[in-house]
């Protein structure tokens, strides 16, 4: 008498029987994952054109913004601010200065913000006011719209801020109260990239070295060679102390698309559409309670039945890849972009699917047979 | 391989449902287990199998030749002392009403059973083939389990439990949900059937019982 156990290659049988058979029960699994691998496939794509769209914008839009400072990692650069500020005398420059970044300040109307000692060469409102307010603090600021002159709180009136401490706008003139001063302040403009004054309150700068230079060139698209030579020329007429310097050109759009998706947690959809197929894989299984009793009442043991189990998971996940992995090459046939990190991405999610699925598989192939029989 | 049960009582859901009871089963013989509904029938069998506690006493498998020997010997042999306890996948089971792969054929439905006993798919075919011939389903070994009749499944399940090839066969009330034709049909097969398996079928229907070769009556055991 045979007291075996099932044959791999009977299990494997069983679990295409079982999946990809007609009339399968699991018919609406194998549904799901090939519409959640070409899901995977068109989303990627489509991601990924936007993502060119940007790269190729930021590429003609060229570089406008010159950050100069160490060369190395360790120490930071003793730039004359006299030589920095001359700059501007430079053909083509159109603002040029240093930031002094000092420490974090509490205002009554915008809480605790960053401060920086800023040129006025970088900062002209700086000669008129004896602050300036990035106008990312300002929530009343931007509902001015640009130009405004007003920051802060009505003259005369402490502490008008909101209860999350941000300012509240109003008409002009505007004040900045901090440590029972009260001083004089303006909204600066929108900033390109590269002068990251957005966030942070400058005042006028009075010391006569700084550890960076910022320079932004009349021509926002200069083309990445030009830049190099630019940076090379500006480098050469910086006064300097300690450290050598180098000019890092700034692209002139906004933040990276790319980087900002590459940081973003939804770059890892495909391995989510894993765990989404994996869940409607449980739910199919408490289904099956009926099935798995004929499984376990015929002799097959729990061990057995799991293997079975975790060979039906792995061809549904393989239906997932495999859809993910046709979707790509038809993308591919028809010209469009097919990243294959996107391809990368639908393999973990297949790997995402088996993991998560195995732990209702365990589970289902340990129930005690007799309760299985019960529960259909 | 024969069961031995040895002075056993059985409780469920806090309750005990009989006590005392011994018994050997053995193979090639089918032994009814009869008792008034709740006496514990169905218990006894998933206790038999491995898949229910045991209160008191004792469930275990001994090999045919120890428990040969102790019957040449005619001492009463403690084969309980030598004996294992009963492991589920011993036992090829034959549920009440019918547990089926409803997206497979008839035939694959009775193939598990073989094939859970690590027969190959040609070896398989056949004893599934025989066993659906058995109980008269082989006009429709390739239908889905799901398009059979409620007889018809019953009939699938018994020709699962005749496909086997674990030691033992355990129904539960196998003709409990058949009418009087397939109900004389299921006792005709198990009564027919000859199997080097112990069978052991939980019933109410004296169809069975009178075609059993041993009976246990839970009545006797029942706490008064």
């Amino acid at each position: 008498m045979t007291t075996g156990d099932w044959r791999t290659t009977a299990l494997l049988r069983e679990a295409l029987f079982n999946t990809l058979g007609r009339g399968s029960r699991q018919a609406i699994l194998v549904a799901v994952a090939l519409a959640l691998g070409l899901a995977s496939a068109l989303a990627s794509a489509f991601v990924e054109n936007e993502l060119a769209r940007d790269d190729l914008a930021r590429e003609q839009a060229g570089y406008g913004v010159f950050q100069i400072g160490s060369a190395s990692d360790s120490d930071d650069a003793r730039i004359l601010r006299a030589s920095c500020e001359a700059l501007i005398r430079h053909e083509g420059v159109r603002r040029a200065g240093v930031i002094v970044p000092l420490d974090r300040e509490a205002f009554v109307q915008t809480g605790r913000a960053p401060t920086a000692l800023v040129s006025t060469t970088l900062l002209p409102a700086l000669a008129e006011v004896d602050a300036v307010v990035g106008r990312d603090l300002v929530v009343g600021g931007e509902a001015e719209g640009a130009g405004s002159s007003g920051v802060a709180m009505p003259a005369g009136v402490a502490g008008a801020a909101d209860e999350t401490g941000r300012v509240v706008g109003g008409p002009a003139p505007w004040w900045l109260a901090s440590g029972g001063r009260v001083i004089s302040a303006r909204i600066g403009e929108i900033e390109p990239q590269g002068i990251d004054l957005g966030s942070v309150v400058s005042f006028p700068a009075d010391v006569d070295r700084a550890p960076v230079c910022i320079v932004e060139v009349e021509d926002s698209t200069v083309s990445e060679s030009s830049a190099r030579v630019i940076a090379s020329e500006l480098v050469a007429r910086l006064q300097t102390e300690g450290p050598d310097v180098r000019a890092l050109p700034v692209e002139a759009g906004g933040n990276s698309l790319r980087e900002v998706w590459n940081a973003s947690p939804a770059r890892a959809f495909p391995a989510g559409s894993g765990v989404v197929g994996a869940l409607a894989a449980g739910f199919v299984l408490l289904l099956r309670s009926s099935e798995m009793a004929a499984y376990r009442l015929s002799g097959t043991s729990a061990r057995s039945l799991l293997r079975l189990l975790f060979l039906e998971q792995t061809v549904l996940a393989g239906c997932l890849v495999f859809a993910a992995g046709t979707g790509f090459a038809a993308l591919k046939l028809i010209g469009a972009v097919a990243p294959p990190s996107g391809f990368l991405w639908a393999l973990v999610g297949g790997v995402v699917w088996l993991i998560v699925s195995s732990a209702s598989a365990a589970v289902a192939a340990c129930r005690n047979p007799i309760r299985l029989a019960r529960d259909r | 391989m024969q069961l031995i049960v040895d002075n056993l009582s059985l409780s469920a859901g806090g309750m005990t449902l009989f006590r005392g009871l011994s018994h050997r089963f053995t193979p090639g013989r089918v032994t009814a287990i009869v008792g008034p509904s709740g006496s514990g029938k169905s218990t006894m069998l998933a206790a038999l199998a491995g898949l229910h506690p045991v209160a008191e006493g004792r469930i275990v498998v001994v090999t045919n030749e120890l428990a040969d020997r102790d019957c040449r010997d005619g001492a009463a042999a403690d084969l309980a002392t030598f004996g294992r306890p009963p492991r589920s996948h011993d036992v090829t089971w034959i549920p009440q009403g019918s547990n089926a792969l409803p997206g497979r054929t008839a035939i694959d439905n009775v193939m598990v059973a073989p094939l859970a006993a690590g027969r190959t798919m040609e070896e398989a075919r056949r004893v599934a083939e025989h066993a659906l011939g058995q109980v008269g389903l082989e006009h429709r070994s390739g239908a889905f389990a799901r398009t059979l009749s409620g007889g018809e499944l019953q009939r699938l399940s018994l020709a699962r439990g005749l496909a086997t090839t674990r030691p033992f066969v355990f129904a539960d009330e196998p003709t409990a949900s058949l009418d009087g034709a397939n109900a004389a049909r299921v006792a005709e097969v198990l009564a027919e059937v000859t199997m080097d398996a112990t069978v052991v079928i939980a019933t109410h229907d004296d169809l069975i019982v009178r075609s059993a070769d041993a009976c246990v009556d839970l009545r006797s055991y029942l706490l008064t």
